[in-house]
């Protein structure tokens, strides 16, 4: 925007000001507890001097002007040492009701008491100073640390303005806004709170640092890299006391840093996942050619082979063709419900279409499921629990037991046993499914959950890798975990499915 | 038999494998590859039996399956490619008899039709006696035997099990379960799944893998027929 549209009553350049309320105004006592002190401390030196008690009248006098002085700072004090003066002559010292002097002896004492109250007052009023000034120093640096420690924990642009609301209220303005600047524009953090962009155009436009106009100002943030940014403090007080320009040029620092940082840690992110993204496609590209294509091909080959030679086949030999055409398009088939769930995933779970679930219903009927296409295999149960409800999505939980139970035939001796056993645990549901295969290599164990990861052991095996990253993702869906136990002495492989359960029995 | 059936998918493929198993069985077939076609031939030809595609290009499955109810007793199976549990419990809730999952077995299907069939031939209608593997279910009689012996139930307990076994070998949404047990198609499926529990402690060899009273996660329950 161009500067001429800024008002110009509203210009009135660079200010040094930045507003704070010091503690010296916050605390200082009202003063009246001076006076009543004072009065209090007079009326007893009158008295003792009245019952002949003269050296203790003059003491009481400069212990209240010492607190006095204490109290309201230098100037009070010596206000204080004045008056104490003026009615200890008048008053007090004799002769009393005059201000005259007879004789050395009475001028020494009369010295030395004026001397003594001015001396305290001095010394009390700059030590109540030094003390109030180191607190608010104290005070200042504290604010500033809070400050940067936000800022430093700061992630995202979007987390700063709540970061920085409370220092820059603390200081007058009613409050602040924040743009950054990239590639030669000003963008609001907050696009609702972007009433100052003219502003901050105009202050970047001027090529100047600090600008204010109609109550409100703004700031350049830079870094060694240049203009990263622009504060702007909305209704900002001109008339604060100045003289904490320091505060405001370290802030301003810090959350040039934050910012340029917070923006650098977004380009990174969204770098990573533009690669993480290729990445996935490139292996889900070559995870459907591979795993698409060998059964289909197998389907092919078989039903070719059928038409073609059929007729030359012996009958056990035809039989076979017509079995690997079935077994393959089962391949198929269970390979397109994972890649279905795999696109469930990427797309978010709805997790408001969960219902409560008898988990072990579900899990007998993935058993039968299993059991169905493992020619035979022995599956074993071992149920600790009669029942227990979970909230998930009944047919994605059946996935879920159907895949690790899949994986535990496929990857061990067609003459070893399966088990599947279910336990409560800390309110949890706990199925475990067992094989007594090769178990999984260490180096593996962490990995074999990862999409289209095939352990080294079972390389040379079919599979596609998407099984039990898929139990894994719909676990989580539903608020459990999955994992590899414990190996234990016996061979084999343990996975546990853990899922919250409403109620167990 | 001498069924009637409609073949309304617009996939030319199924229809160009099925026609000749089921007519092999000694069924008429039709076919149709979109809705309106399908509503058509439907009602010109009285079908009795419709294998019903639900990713039709032209129509809502549900819509279709109440208009195709309209045109008098038919049953319906429907074949889906998409394995969402809601869909398919929309269509049985919308009327139909059963579900077929895409890619079937051709001894599946032919077993869910028989079983389709058989409800809708007039001589099953009332009464008679259901057999679910070891289970004879007497609707006449309120009996029922497991190998046999008399198995004594809750009248609730008999309430679900006649329900499904009105449909034996078809699914029963967990609506219809909840109407037929508790009159509310909205009562408490915790009701439902308690009795079923129970149930299966007197039907099963096994309850926690039950072959007789089977569950259909995310529909219903099937009575194995």
């Amino acid at each position: 925007m161009p500067a001429e549209q800024v008002p110009a009553a509203g210009l009135r350049g660079e200010r040094e000001t930045w507003g704070f309320r010091t503690l010296e105004e916050q605390r200082a006592p009202a003063a009246w507890i001076g006076i009543a002190i004072f009065i209090l401390v007079t009326a007893t030196a009158v008295f003792s001097q009245q019952i002949g008690r003269p050296i203790t009248a003059a003491i009481v006098y400069l212990l209240g002007v010492t607190i006095v002085g204490g109290l309201h700072g230098m100037r009070g004090g010596l206000a204080a040492a004045l008056a104490a003066s003026l009615i200890y002559n008048f008053f007090i010292s004799d002769p009393v009701f005059r201000f005259s002097l007879t004789s050395a002896e009475e001028l020494v004492p009369l010295l030395a008491f004026n001397l003594s109250a001015a001396a305290s007052a001095a010394l009390a009023g700059r030590l109540r100073e030094r003390a109030v000034a180191a607190e608010t120093a104290n005070r200042r640096v504290n604010a500033l640390l809070d400050v940067s420690r936000g800022l430093q924990a700061a992630a995202q642009v979007e987390q700063i303005p709540a970061v920085i609301h409370g220092f820059v209220t603390a200081r007058g303005s009613r409050s602040s806004e924040l743009y950054h600047y990239t590639n030669g524009e000003l963008v609001p953090i907050d696009a609702d709170r972007a009433t100052g962009l003219a502003l901050a155009e105009t202050l970047l436009a001027r090529g100047t640092v600090d600008l204010e106009m109609a109550g409100n100002r703004a700031m350049l943030l830079s870094t060694g890299a240049g203009a990263v940014g622009v504060l702007i403090l909305i209704g900002f007080a001109p008339d604060m006391r100045s003289g904490q320009q320091q505060d405001l040029a370290a802030f301003l620092n810090l959350l040039g840093i934050a910012l340029e940082r917070c923006l650098l840690l977004e380009r990174l992110s969204e770098a990573e996942l533009v690669r993480r993204s290729e990445m996935f496609k490139t292996t889900l590209l070559s995870s459907v050619s591979h795993d698409m294509r060998t059964p289909l091909g197998a389907i092919s080959a078989s039903a070719s082979s059928l038409r073609r030679y059929g007729d030359a086949l012996a009958g056990d030999v035809r039989a076979d063709l017509i079995a690997t055409i079935e077994e393959q398009c089962g391949r198929l088939n269970r390979y397109t419900a994972n890649l279905l769930g795999l696109v469930r995933l990427q797309s978010g779970v709805d997790a408001a279409a969960f219902t409560e679930c008898e988990a072990l219903e579900v899990l007998g009927a993935a058993i039968s499921r299993a059991r169905a296409t493992a020619g035979g295999r022995e599956i074993a149960k071992h149920y600790a629990l009669a029942g227990a409800i979970v909230r998930a999505d009944p047919v994605m939980l059946e996935q879920v037991f159907y895949n690790v139970l899949e994986n535990a035939i496929r990857y061990s001796p067609a003459d070893t046993p399966i088990e599947v056993s279910t336990s409560a645990s800390d309110g949890q549901l706990r199925v475990a499914v067992s094989d007594r295969g090769p178990g999984i290599a260490a180096g593996d164990s962490a990995r074999i959950f990862e999409r289209f990861y095939r352990s080294s052991t079972v390389a040379h095996q079919e599979g596609s890798g998407l099984g039990l990253s898929i139990a894994k993702g719909f676990t989580e869906a539903f608020g459990g975990t999955i994992r590899l136990a414990e190996p234990g002495d016996a061979p084999g492989t343990t996975v546990e499915i853990i899922l919250p359960a409403e109620r167990m029995e | 038999m001498s069924s009637r059936i409609l073949i309304l998918d617009d996939e030319p493929a199924i229809a160009r494998v099925l026609r000749p198993v089921l007519e092999a069985t000694g069924s008429t077939v039709f076919t149709a590859a979109n809705a309106q076609e399908g509503l058509r031939a439907a009602r010109d030809n009285a079908v009795n039996l419709v294998l019903l595609d639900l990713g039709l290009p032209d129509a809502d499955g549900k819509e279709l399956i109440s208009s195709l109810r309209g045109f008098g007793e038919m049953a319906i199976i429907v074949i889906s490619a998409r394995h969402q549990g809601t869909e398919k419990v929309a269509a049985l809730d919308a009327g139909a008899d059963d579900y077929v999952d895409k890619p079937f077995d051709i001894e599946e299907l032919m077993a869910r039709i028989r079983v389709a069939e058989r409800r809708v031939a007039p001589e099953a209608r009332r009464g008679g006696l259901v057999r679910a593997g070891e289970l004879t279910v007497d609707l006449a009689a309120r009996e029922v035997r497991l190998m046999g012996e008399e198995i004594k139930l809750s009248p609730k307990e008999y309430d679900l099990l006649r329900a499904l076994a009105e449909h034996c070998g078809q699914v029963v949404t967990h609506r219809r379960l909840l109407l037929a047990g508790w009159g509310d198609p909205a009562a408490d499926p915790q009701y439902l799944r308690s009795y079923v529990a129970l149930l299966r402690q007197k039907l099963e060899e096994d309850p926690a893998e039950p072959r007789i009273l089977v569950t259909e996660p995310g529909v219903g329950y099937r009575l194995a027929g």
